[in-house]
């Protein structure tokens, strides 16, 4: 086990705090608590891409990284508005 | 160990603990803008620093290099506007 592979177990385990964020709160306090394992994902795919030594696989994060965010983004907005 | 791996581990280790403590923040904080406040250093830190330990890792020419570094850039520039957003939300939702 390298070094990129504890990273990405170390930012896994970092979503034990985001998950229970997500479970419960205000839908505020959930919507923090998403946006934040979202960005957990996004590095810790980054790391295992890198200690698995799967070049090709940085195009998942790439693509996590690009599509997530706006998408918390844009259920905050419908969130707002509607309900 | 070279000091090239050195350097890599130091900043995924800042990276990690960057993350945890952020994390923490996010469910240890009571309303939702002081949780807000944790989506920064989780968005703009740590991204980058992982970015920096990927592009020493490869080069920063490498396609892995600067694929890390644009996810960093991405992150960084999307995160304001996510954290104005859930910002607004938090507010329209506040109780009087």
């Amino acid at each position: 086990m390298n070094v990129w592979l504890l990273a990405s177990a170390a930012l896994l385990l970092c979503l034990v705090p985001c998950t229970v964020g997500v479970v419960r709160g205000t839908s505020a306090d959930r919507l923090v608590a998403l946006a934040a394992a979202t960005l957990v994902c996004v590095l810790a795919l980054l790391t295992i891409e890198q200690g698995l030594e799967r070049q090709s696989f940085f195009d998942l994060s790439l693509a996590m990284a690009v599509l997530a965010i706006p998408s918390t983004l844009l259920f905050a907005r419908f969130y707002r508005r509607w309900l | 160990m070279s000091a090239r791996e050195a350097v890599i581990a130091a900043l995924l280790l800042l990276a990690v603990v960057t993350v945890a403590l952020s994390c923490t923040g996010v469910l240890v904080m009571r309303t939702p803008l002081q949780r807000l406040h944790y989506l920064g250093p989780l968005a703009m830190v740590a991204p980058v620093l992982i970015g920096i330990a990927v592009a020493l890792a490869h080069g920063v020419y490498a396609g892995a290099g600067l694929k890390a570094l644009f996810i960093a850039l991405v992150l960084a520039a999307f995160a304001p506007v996510l954290s104005h957003q859930t910002g607004q939300l938090a507010d329209a939702r506040r109780e009087p």
